[in-house]
């Protein structure tokens, strides 16, 4: 992409956002409210501002000869890869309180690991195993926050349990 | 060797029930720990109660209970939670009033005062009137004199819109019929530091912070006077009708298996007479109030009833 | 001179000066863990209070405080990512300098800078306390709305090559910050009908996604693309003695902006930091190297986060109202120990107070011994296999944010702030304009209405208070030499190419 087309992209999205959150300060519940009582009035200067600002960006898109202010580069990105790796995480973070913390991170730690090309197995597994016991109980007895979901006390009555 | 089956048998149950435990009346309640969330940010007010008591709760059951901070939203997003947790004795909650009576009607929650089980009331602090170091008012009666002569002159100071000293001010307006305005501040330190600068003319304080910032206070809006600060006259004394205070206290997400809450109510009573906890909280400016699941349920809905309408002129 | 010899023996207690050092370094792990900061190191400590004797449990209390404001520099500088929310202007430069292969100068820079700023706080607070207080108290709704304002013109000083993309930065940080319950009238606003959004969006989550999350997703996209291998030597550097010499200046303002804005109630580490990197940016002589590993960008925030810690204790103690969170806890186990904060303190318990204050110096030293210990550490941590280091941080973004609320909606907040500020970065905006936005906005919405709300409609009142006045006419002046500046930039671009 040239900057141009990321600049006007860019005012664009910014124009986008502002109309999006100035629907949100619609309605006329506080029509008549002073202006320092009126919750309204504060975000709706910041959002008009703000489009002004989105339009500034398309201007200087249109108008300078590259389309960007010197100084301005567009980075060279592997697109796939930052979607891969956001929607790991994006998964992750969903499933972090369902699943609880040993199965969450059991899961993504080595799948993100070999996801993002390095297949040592004799790195992963013992990498994954230190980080979910170490920050299992540097949470749970250390901070006294208790991880979501089944922890290590559950896994080893279960072990001896089970025996 | 029988012993050890036993052992194991319990051991292996209690694992398995885990994750349901809602049905799991194998072994007496208490047999685990029990999460008590508090819907406010460690080391606020309501987190020292919920830990004081906490400490009670440990003796007394003899499992532990780890405190849980969930702050955000006034309280309403911890509340929130313990209204979702599930019913089995294993999730409680130290709330204090306010998001309880107050954000439900500023907002829309995911939870009503319907959905608690209520266990007990355990500790309240009287609020008190505090007046800038400038001011010239010595007594109640000449502010609300004073505010009668001269509408919407004066201001007034809250931690917070939909805070407890924020209602209770507005009720005394309400009572008084006269109009001071309301600055509210992001807690009570930046409002006290407001207030001893004299860029607000009075704050709305729990007593505990009166007696901490050494503020000057003119009345306690309490029924009788206080310990701590013997010649502090009460707003009853004053003439008025007004009382309120900061309070909170155990409350469980509603539908609790009866020996759970049979349990649990009687660890509340206990806790609250006991001499560890009261000490705790008086040197806070706090006080043990015990009130049975009945007592404080009634003292909820009328609670909730009276600053829903405050609330409804207030906000529109 | 027997009240500090009695200071410094209770000092010299093993156990006590063992609780010292070692709160100090579990403040630094601590602080150095994203998502985790000062306030979670005091609370894990207040139960601890509740057995010590006085002395002890305040030497504990001081070191995690101190301790987990310099840890958020090693993160920082190692990761991108700002360990706690105090840290976040010592990434525009750390990063940079690690990146070019000095992040062992930089941690080195960080440590000086912490140590000095934290020293020089301490001497104000012992020589000024009560002055300052005094003056912390004129400062009202219209002196905190003029401060507020100021402190935003910084983001014309950080916005690197376009300026009208840090203007919308920031006013984007404005906006999420107003998101949730209006501050004055409690309504709740701009909440897409979401429960979770109507509580607002938290600080930590919005933090470290914007900033360690978008910076993992960044690696990622930009391996394979271009490599880029950070190269240089692991471990601790102290920067030569003459370099800091030359440098006074930055170190002797940073500390004063840090302590004088720690003395306000409610404003906090993380917009002392900023406004004193944006300060150190107008002023340096080597302004132009700013945002590309400069020195001068890290000692201005490090110097300024460690000197809050000072400035904080100064209401704390003297008037017994806490300067943020942070001290708001430390009161609290203060009062547990039966010591009641106030004017009064300073008479009747002078020898606490001084055992307050040496407690605080010897900390302060403490770190420059813990600095070179624990940086290494980390530093090699970091030298790990990229995609096995980047897995970990997710790991750690996530259990870290997650811990501070208990709520899974902030690893949703953390998700979308991470995607906002990879995309952000990608348009070329600079995303330090987001932070100083959204940290400052709240404080400048209320502060202004507070004050229409007390002035009843007059704004001249806004004019008239001497201190707001300096404020505005500051603001102004900075924005018209900038304004002059940017111009005068532009014309000798245009020139030298046309």
């Amino acid at each position: 992409m040239t900057p141009r087309v990321i600049n006007l992209i860019a005012g664009g999205a910014i124009l986008g956002l502002s109309a999006l959150f100035y629907a949100q300060t619609l309605g006329d519940r506080f029509a008549d409210t002073p202006l320092s009582r009126n919750p309204m009035a504060f975000p709706r200067l910041l959002v008009l501002l703000m489009a002004l600002g989105g339009a500034v960006v398309i201007a200087q898109a249109l108008l300078t000869r590259r389309g960007a202010l010197p100084g301005e580069a567009v980075p060279a990105l592997n697109w796939p890869r930052a979607a891969l790796i956001t929607a790991l995480a994006a998964a992750y973070f969903w499933v972090f309180e369902p699943f609880g913390f040993l199965i969450a991170t059991g899961l993504f730690l080595p799948l993100a690991v070999v996801a993002l090309g390095y297949r040592r197995l004799l790195v992963i597994v013992p990498v994954t195993l230190v980080v979910l016991v170490g920050l299992w109980y540097l949470f749970a007895q250390v901070f006294q926050i208790r991880p979501p979901g089944p922890g290590m006390d559950d896994l080893l009555r279960l072990m001896t349990g089970g025996r | 060797m029988i012993r050890f089956t036993t052992l194991t048998r319990a051991a292996l149950a209690a694992t398995c029930a885990l994750p349901f435990a809602a049905g799991a009346a194998l072994a007496e309640y208490p047999e685990r720990p029990i999460t008590a969330i508090v819907p406010f940010p460690a080391g606020g007010s309501t987190d020292l109660m919920g830990r004081a008591a906490a400490q009670e709760f440990t003796r007394i059951l003899g499992v532990d209970m780890p405190v849980t901070n969930v702050g955000g939203g006034a309280g309403t997003v911890g509340t929130a939670q313990i209204a979702r947790a599930r019913a089995d004795g294993y999730t409680i909650g130290v709330i204090p009033a306010a998001p309880l009576i107050n954000q439900p009607h500023m907002r829309d929650t995911p939870y009503s005062i319907d959905d608690f089980d209520y266990i007990c009331k355990l500790f309240h602090s009287p609020q008190a009137l505090a007046l800038s170091p400038e001011s010239e008012f010595s007594s109640l009666a000449e502010v609300v004199d004073y505010a009668r002569e001269n509408p919407g002159e004066l201001t007034y100071g809250s931690p917070g819109p939909g805070s407890l000293p924020h209602l209770a001010m507005e009720v005394f307006l309400d009572e008084t019929g006269v109009e001071i305005e309301h600055v509210p501040f992001q807690g009570d330190g930046p409002g006290v530091t407001a207030l001893m600068g004299n860029h607000i003319d009075m704050y709305m304080a729990i007593f505990s912070n009166v007696g901490q910032y050494e503020l000057d206070a003119v009345a306690i809006f309490a029924e009788d006077r206080v310990d701590a600060a013997p010649d502090l006259p009460t707003s009853i004394e004053e003439g008025f009708e007004t009382t309120a205070s900061w309070w909170g206290g155990i409350f469980a997400p509603a539908g609790l298996p009866d020996d759970v809450r049979v349990t649990l109510e009687d660890a509340c009573a206990q806790v609250a007479e006991s001499d560890d906890f009261q000490e705790t909280l008086a040197r806070f400016g706090s006080f043990a109030a015990y009130l049975d699941s009945d007592g404080v349920r009634a003292e909820v809905d009328e609670g909730s009833r009276v600053n829903g309408a405050i609330l409804e002129r207030v906000l529109d | 001179m027997d009240s500090l010899l009695l200071a410094l023996s209770k000092l010299g207690d093993p156990a006590t000066l063992a609780l010292m050092l070692g709160g100090t370094a579990a403040g630094v792990l601590i602080g150095a863990m994203p998502g985790l900061g000062s306030v979670l190191a005091i609370t894990l400590a207040l139960p601890l209070t509740f057995v010590l004797a006085p002395e002890p449990s305040i030497a504990l209390l001081l070191g995690l405080y101190a301790g987990s404001v310099y840890g958020g520099s090693l993160s920082a500088i190692l990761l991108n990512t700002p360990g706690t929310p105090q840290a976040a202007a010592t990434v525009f430069d750390g990063y940079p300098m690690m990146q070019r292969g000095e992040g062992d100068l930089a941690l080195g820079w960080a440590t000086v800078a912490s140590v000095i700023g934290g020293l020089i706080s301490v001497l104000v607070l012992i020589v000024a306390a009560p002055t300052l207080a005094r003056f912390g108290l004129r400062f009202g709704p219209m002196e905190y709305f003029a401060l507020g304002l100021f402190a935003l013109t910084c983001v014309v000083s950080v916005s690197q090559e376009n300026l009208a993309k840090g203007l919308v930065a920031c006013l984007l940080g404005l906006l999420v910050a107003t998101m949730g319950q209006d501050p004055l009238t409690g309504d709740v606003r701009l909440h897409f009908s979401s429960f979770d959004l109507m509580a607002g969006i938290a600080l930590v989550p919005f933090l470290v996604g914007l900033f360690a999350l978008s910076e993992v997703i960044w690696r990622v996209a930009e391996r394979h693309a271009e490599t880029v291998e950070i190269k240089g030597r692991t471990g601790f550097r102290f920067p030569p003695l003459r370099d800091m010499a030359r440098r006074w200046r930055v170190f002797g303002k940073s500390a004063m902006i840090g302590t004088w804005i720690g003395t306000l109630p409610g404003i906090g580490a993380t917009a002392s930091s900023m406004v004193s990197y944006a300060e150190a940016k107008r002023s340096s002589p080597n302004a132009a190297n700013f945002g590309k590993g400069e020195p001068d960008g890290v000692i201005a925030s490090e110097t300024a986060n460690n000197a809050v810690t000072g400035g904080a204790l100064v209401p704390t103690l003297s008037l017994g109202i806490p300067g943020d969170p942070i001290t708001a806890v430390m009161l609290g186990a203060l009062i547990i120990q039966g010591i009641t904060p106030g004017p009064r303190l300073f008479v009747e318990n002078a020898d606490l107070m001084i055992f307050i204050f040496v407690a605080l110096f010897v900390v302060n030293l403490a770190l420059l011994v813990l600095g070179p210990l624990l940086g290494p550490v980390f530093a090699r941590a970091v030298r790990a296999p990229e995609p096995v280091l980047l897995g970990v941080i997710v790991v750690l973004l996530g259990i870290g944010t997650f811990s501070v609320n208990y709520n899974a909606f902030d690893l949703k907040v953390m998700l979308a702030a991470g995607i906002g500020g990879f995309l952000l970065r990608y348009g070329g905006f600079p995303l330090a304009p987001v932070v100083i936005g959204f940290v400052l906005g709240p404080m400048i919405e209320q502060s202004l209405r507070q004050g229409m709300v007390i002035a009843r409609g007059d704004f001249t009142v806004f004019l008239r208070q001497p201190i707001a006045l300096t404020l505005f006419v500051a603001s102004a002046l900075f924005l018209a030499w900038s304004g002059w500046r940017f111009w005068k930039d532009w014309r000798q671009a245009r020139q030298g190419r046309g």
